[in-house]
């Protein structure tokens, strides 16, 4: 099934739009025996939050670990701001940053020294690590707990200092592989605090995880993959650019409604049931005006169009549905 | 504002604790005390001239020994506990570049050791100095001037200390990558080799004889400081090897190019102490043999192989130059070197001797050892693909290891035991059996064999080939 994405291929080559901060181009990653990702390609938008979700094996975590240059993929490239990560790796590395889903710590190292050593691994010196890693204890509430040798710390805390010393360094791109696993609901509410606010920021994060409830609280775009493959990609109800799901009521059964939806540009993934259709069309009253004289002056007979606001949880449960159908 | 490579930094928080820093002289002040109980001469000046050789003894042994087995440990440790414990993808995503990585990890995960080795050469130093001006020691013993000495004792340690260190991290590096095997396993193993090859190289410059003379390439030269330049020269190839290694961890393309190099210049420096045609036979065993060793450590990667394949296919040769595992390069050198030594013994004819190697004749010589030699290497690392591809992957090494034990140690005693010498050439390369005594040349044997090999790694390969990776499936 080809991947539907509303923010694919073409997005950056629009004019008046801003250069993707990911840009994923035919990327495949195989391992001896089997092939983890297929033909992936996509692009993120800066200052989104992109929920990657998909189930076990999906081919999340490998393809967290290509887009941070950890892997090298069998084809296809990366480009983080414009760079190729796997052409310069250590040049991405320094708008990039990445929390792996086991991550380990300098468990014997005070807070402040781990902070202080991933600041100077990505070249700040002096001053400006002092001040990195003021900042940045400042921004995770790990004040408490400078002191204190990361061995010593609790989960909760163990994930915020692996988050500061992602970001200690100011990346323009944060990857987050499974940030809230483990944690409490207490712990959860503020991860998604802290996310909203990188997001202020100005970063670009991409969050895997399994607990859709959460990444809803802060995603602004999902990204669905299954078996290697992306299978949805697109802006989640309530962000600014988002596309919407419409229902049209129809009076009478209108036989060739699906063809006369279709054929208006802009809708997509037309779903006719009864007297209602249900299709993906831009946001905006103007469009739904168009829409809606066209069809009356085609003579269909509408009663009712209306939007459907969809969840990263109807989005996941409808691309799921499209899979068991396909199957 | 601080310029400290933050790798050492990191070590210097972790290793320099006050204890550490005040048990170190305190061991060595007591070892001290037991070099003295045995050597002491009462009324003697500082003791007696045996307790400052004894001193300097302690000191240039006491070094040896620290490196090689805390110092080695250490090293080998240092990035295989940063897998174990997870830190290590954080070090890979950091902006900082491999030189720095390399050096900051090396000097860093030994600073204890380092600081240990530091008292015991000051120790031999100064025991050095008074034994030779308290008692004319130096000059009685090794015949040289103090700063002789003194001067191949310093520079001949520091460079078997950063020689040991390389290479044990080299090893444990390369070994760790395969995310395989144990990695105690690997300390212990990279641990092991290193001593083994070490402590021959640390006897042959600890023997002080001053009056050893050594001929290479026709060059009289001073054995012991032959010794420690060709020691130095290593350990700064050992160097520039984990500095390799480090940007390959580091995700920064490389060009399988250095290893043979390193190979040829091996071959060059084995080469030096013989002449004639034997010297050119030499490098091309030394470039063939070298070939096991990147195979062994690295083994066959079927990715890498099908982006190499895949490449080929495109005639893209620059990314297929990039996916070259270093064992093929290094075998396809090897082959241009045996070549270059076939000619050589080819063009050369008549009876005698070449190097110090007896030849019944120089076409018989070539053909009959080291072309079945090349080939029989050639045998050796296909049977290392396809067990590397078989489904017990993870004991590949294993299995390969008793394959080869078979094939040239068993067979040929049981032959050799039932008398029929006339079957060697099957299983190894003759050395002075001429071509045409036989009913069959003795290359063919091999010939034949890595035929047999190459089908099995074909069959093998189909699991792996790109067409039956396209259907999705999941991950394991």
């Amino acid at each position: 099934m080809p991947p539907r994405s509303e923010t694919g291929g073409g997005m950056a080559a629009d004019a008046g739009q801003a250069a993707p901060a990911i840009a994923v181009e035919d990327l495949i990653f195989d391992y001896p025996t089997l092939r983890a990702l297929h033909d992936v390609s996509f692009t993120v938008e800066p200052r989104s939050v992109t929920a990657l979700v998909g189930p076990n094996g999906a081919g999340k975590t490998t393809l967290l670990r290509c887009m941070a240059a950890l892997e090298t993929p069998y084809a296809g490239r990366v480009l983080i701001e414009g760079e190729d990560a796997h052409e310069n790796p250590r040049a991405s590395h320094r708008r990039l940053g990445y929390l792996s889903d086991f991550f380990g710590l300098y468990d014997e190292l005070s807070v402040t020294r781990c902070l202080r050593h991933a600041a100077a691994m990505h070249g700040l010196r002096g001053a400006d690590e002092r001040e990195a890693v003021e900042r940045v204890i400042g921004q995770l509430d790990l004040g408490d707990l400078a002191q204190r040798p990361a061995g010593e710390l609790s989960r909760g805390q163990r994930q915020r200092l692996a988050i500061a010393q992602a970001i200690v360094h100011q990346p323009a791109i944060v990857l987050l592989d499974e940030p809230a696993s483990g944690l409490d609901p207490l712990a959860r509410h503020k991860l998604s605090d802290l996310l909203l606010g990188l997001r202020e920021t100005g970063m670009t994060l991409i969050v895997s995880s399994h607990i859709l409830a959460e990444l809803e609280d802060y995603s602004s775009h999902v990204l669905v993959m299954d078996r290697g493959r992306l299978v949805e990609h697109r802006a989640i109800a309530g962000s600014a650019d988002a596309a919407v799901t419409l229902a049209l009521e129809v009076a009478a059964p209108c036989a060739d409604l699906a063809a006369r939806l279709g054929a208006v540009e802009g809708i997509e993934d037309v779903v006719v049931d009864g007297l209602t259709a249900v299709f993906r069309a831009p946001a905006g009253g103007t469009f739904r005006h168009d829409l809606l004289r066209r069809l009356i002056g085609e003579g269909v007979p509408v009663a009712g169009l209306a939007e459907r606001r969809l969840g990263l949880r109807d989005i996941y449960r409808e691309v799921a549905r499209g899979d068991e159908g396909q199957a | 504002m601080s310029t400290i490579n933050p790798e050492l930094r990191r070590y210097l928080w972790l290793e320099l604790s006050p204890a550490r820093l005040i048990a170190m002289p305190l061991v060595i002040g007591a070892l001290m005390v037991l070099v003295g109980a045995w050597a002491f001469e009462a009324g003697q000046p500082l003791g007696g001239a045996d307790m400052l050789e004894g001193f300097t003894a302690l000191g240039s042994t006491g070094f040896a020994v620290l490196v090689l087995f805390w110092g080695a440990r250490l090293a080998a440790n240092a990035v295989v506990r940063e897998v174990a414990d997870r830190t290590w993808d954080q070090q890979r995503l950091s902006s900082t570049g491999a030189w720095a990585m390399t050096w900051g990890k090396l000097v860093g995960s030994t600073l204890v050791v380092g600081y240990g080795c530091l008292l015991l050469l000051l120790l031999a130093c100064v025991s050095m100095v008074l034994w030779q001006a308290l008692y004319n020691g130096v000059a009685l013993a090794f015949h040289a001037p103090l700063w002789v000495v003194l001067a191949q004792m310093v520079l001949g340690l520091i460079a078997f200390a950063v020689l040991v260190l390389a290479s044990v991290m080299l090893i444990a590096m390369t070994a760790v990558a395969r995310r395989e095997t144990g990695r105690q396993l690997d300390v212990s193993i990279a641990q092991i080799v290193v001593i083994v090859a070490a402590l021959g190289l640390f006897s042959s410059f600890n023997d002080r004889s001053q009056d050893a003379r050594i001929v290479w390439f026709g060059l009289n030269l001073d054995a012991l400081w032959f010794a420690v330049a060709s020691v130095c020269a290593f350990a700064a190839w050992a160097v520039v090897g984990l500095w390799r290694r480090m940007r390959v961890e580091l995700q920064v393309r490389n060009w399988p190019v250095l290893w043979p190099v390193f190979a040829v210049f091996t071959g060059l420096w084995c080469a030096g102490f013989t002449d004639g045609i034997g010297a050119v036979v030499i490098v091309a065993v030394v470039v063939l043999l070298a070939g096991y060793v990147p195979a062994v450590l690295e083994q066959p990667d079927p990715v890498r192989l099908r982006r190499l394949f895949g490449a080929l296919r495109q005639r893209d040769m620059g990314t297929a130059l990039r996916f070259m595992p270093l064992w093929l390069v290094n075998h396809a050198v090897a082959l241009i070197a045996v070549l270059i030594a076939s000619l050589a013994l080819f063009s050369s004819g008549g009876e005698g001797s070449a190097g110090g190697i007896e030849r019944v004749d120089g076409l018989d010589f070539a053909a009959g050892t080291l072309i079945a030699f090349y080939l029989f290497v050639t045998r050796d690392l296909l049977l290392l693909v396809f067990a590397a591809l078989g489904r017990g992957g993870r004991r590949a090494f294993a299995t390969w290891l008793l394959w080869m034990a078979v094939l040239y140690g068993l067979v040929p005693m049981i032959l050799a035991a039932l008398g029929l010498y006339a079957s060697l050439p099957v299983f190894v390369p003759v050395w002075d059996i001429p071509l045409f005594d036989f009913a069959v040349p003795p290359v063919v044997w091999p010939l034949l064999e890595v035929f047999a090999a190459l089908v099995l790694v074909r069959w093998r390969w189909r699991r792996f080939a790109s067409a039956r990776l396209n259907a999705p499936a999941r991950q394991p």
